[in-house]
């Protein structure tokens, strides 16, 4: 019993890393319909830019690590929106043409980090030692920290969304791109927002997961396929529905590993996937159409 | 305020508006009627910057203002109410409303523009925290012109507001309209049809494949 506990705790903490990565893959595509190939890299380049500022030249406490990360990754994110997403909006086949482009910017970030960082793998130490034991359940200080962290990061963007000006207009341009405009909201800037946040908190999860799991350049291709199953799952443009999609499958993965193993994991992600789209083309939370 | 001169525009290879010219003048209620299909949208999409215009010019208030984009010119008080409503179906009435003033010039007048609006139309107070894919289309269309208010417009421009409404609604709408005239609201509507507008309206110009002519409203002859 206490077992399966532990499994199912295993398993929120791993979902709430999930919803971190996955729900600013979701608020891209909702604001400007576009599917960010390139969101995996930037979760490995968040846990590269960590490891230079903790381990490889600076030697700063994880925290801060992560605090001087920040603007870098939202600096890269408006670069992205500004100098390779804003110029192929105007073509008429934009969709397809930002997938491929954001595909071969993952390939320049992976490789480029391949150049400077070398393939081997890289590893942070944890910010948090020990366990915790409480009626026989043992938990990790560190996986409730990351748990606290992503689940405090995703609250503070919800907050955004819903209960701030600035938020609202996010949404907006979401749902109706011209009336947004006709309002006042400038849509390139609304762009470039949600490009920032995207990253901002696909490379935390990135940092934060890089204790446990090992920084290596191509690793970000398993969190990016996981965030966008969690995506279409929870409904395409959805942050609520990444953010049910991403515990939903996290606990499921946990219990698969646990009773069948971790290379069943995958396979039931996409069965799930399957039956749910099935039942609900649009996925849980897919209520936005154009 | 508002001077248009020979102003062309399209989609892509597809000319739409040729060498229109039209004036609005502080306070004046201006209409633009024409049948379907005419550029009648188009033109007032055009002055608003929702599309791009492809040549001649366009002054509010004496700055030149073509090729300016839409947020831009509502900060300037020149604002554009969609036939198609294009409301946020996803949000409240009220999260509608307020981001009508989400430009810094609207939202110092924020709260005295939501009451303005709440007492134009009581029933959007009543239904303040209803989603708005949930309204019908006469409730939809009274979010949209209260959302255009909530911008603190000088000029509004308000393309076919009795579009997809029933006739008696209709009648309310435009009515609603020229009573903002009268308040001083500067007003450039475009409708179908010239019979609903006799008597509200200060001038009227007719729409026809693109070419406007003007006309006095009172001396005109309703087009077949």
């Amino acid at each position: 019993m206490t077992q399966m506990i532990e499994v199912l705790l295993s398993g929120m903490t791993q979902g709430a890393v999930y919803c971190l990565i996955a729900i600013g893959l979701s608020l891209v595509y909702g604001a400007s319909r576009i599917l960010n190939f390139a969101h995996g890299s930037l979760y490995t380049l968040g846990g590269y830019i960590a490891w230079y500022f903790v381990v490889g030249y600076f030697s700063l406490p994880l925290w801060l690590g992560i605090l001087a990360a920040i603007p870098i990754l939202a600096a890269s994110g408006v670069a992205i929106e500004r100098v390779i997403i804003r110029p192929l909006r105007s073509s008429a086949n934009w969709k397809v043409n930002t997938i491929m482009v954001t595909l071969g910017l993952a390939f320049i970030i992976e490789n480029g980090l391949q150049l400077v960082f070398g393939p081997g793998t890289k590893t942070i130490p944890a910010f948090a030692e020990g366990v915790v034991t409480m009626g026989g359940i043992t938990l990790s200080w560190y996986k409730i920290w990351i748990f606290v962290v992503s689940l405090g990061l995703v609250g503070a963007l919800e907050f955004f969304l819903t209960h701030t000006r600035y938020g609202q207009a996010v949404r907006a341009v979401s749902q109706d791109m011209q009336g947004a405009s006709q309002v006042g909201i400038n849509v390139n800037q609304v762009f470039a927002l949600t490009f920032a946040l995207s990253v901002v908190l696909t490379g935390i999860a990135g940092i934060l997961l890089a204790p446990v799991f090992l920084i290596s350049p191509l690793g970000g291709w398993g969190p990016f396929l996981k965030a966008f199953v969690i995506v279409v799952l929870g409904g395409l443009g959805s942050t609520k529905g990444a953010f049910v999609a991403a515990f939903i499958l996290g606990v499921l993965e946990a219990y698969i590993i646990f009773f069948l193993g971790s290379n069943w994991a995958m396979p039931a992600w996409l069965v799930m996937l399957i039956v749910v789209l099935m039942i609900r083309p649009k996925g849980l939370f897919g209520v936005w159409e154009n | 305020m508002l001077e248009i001169r020979d102003i062309n525009a399209g989609y892509g290879d597809f000319h739409i508006l040729h060498d229109v010219s039209l004036d609005v003048a502080k306070g004046e209620m201006v209409a633009v009627v024409g049948a379907n299909g005419h550029g009648k949208s188009t033109l007032l999409k055009a002055v608003c910057g929702i599309m791009p215009v492809t040549g001649g010019s366009i002054r509010f208030n004496g700055e030149d203002i073509e090729g300016r984009s839409a947020p831009h010119l509502v900060g300037r008080g020149l604002v554009y109410v969609a036939e198609d409503r294009r409301l946020f179906p996803d949000m409240t009435v009220l999260e509608n409303l307020e981001l009508g003033a989400f430009l810094p010039e609207a939202r110092k007048m924020e709260k005295q523009n939501l009451e303005r609006v709440f007492d134009l139309y009581p029933r959007l107070a009543e239904r303040r925290g209803q989603l708005c894919r949930t309204l019908s289309g006469g409730e939809a269309q009274m979010v949209a012109l209260g959302r255009g208010l909530m911008s603190n417009p000088t000029l509004l421009a308000i393309d076919e507001p009795s579009l997809g409404l029933a006739p008696n609604l209709t009648e309310t709408m435009l009515r609603t309209v020229a009573a903002l005239n009268r308040d001083g609201l500067t007003i450039l509507i475009v409708e179908q049809s010239m019979a609903l507008l006799r008597g509200m309206i200060d001038r009227v110009y007719f729409i026809e494949e693109g070419a406007v002519s003007a006309a006095e409203p009172n001396h005109v002859q309703e087009p077949l």
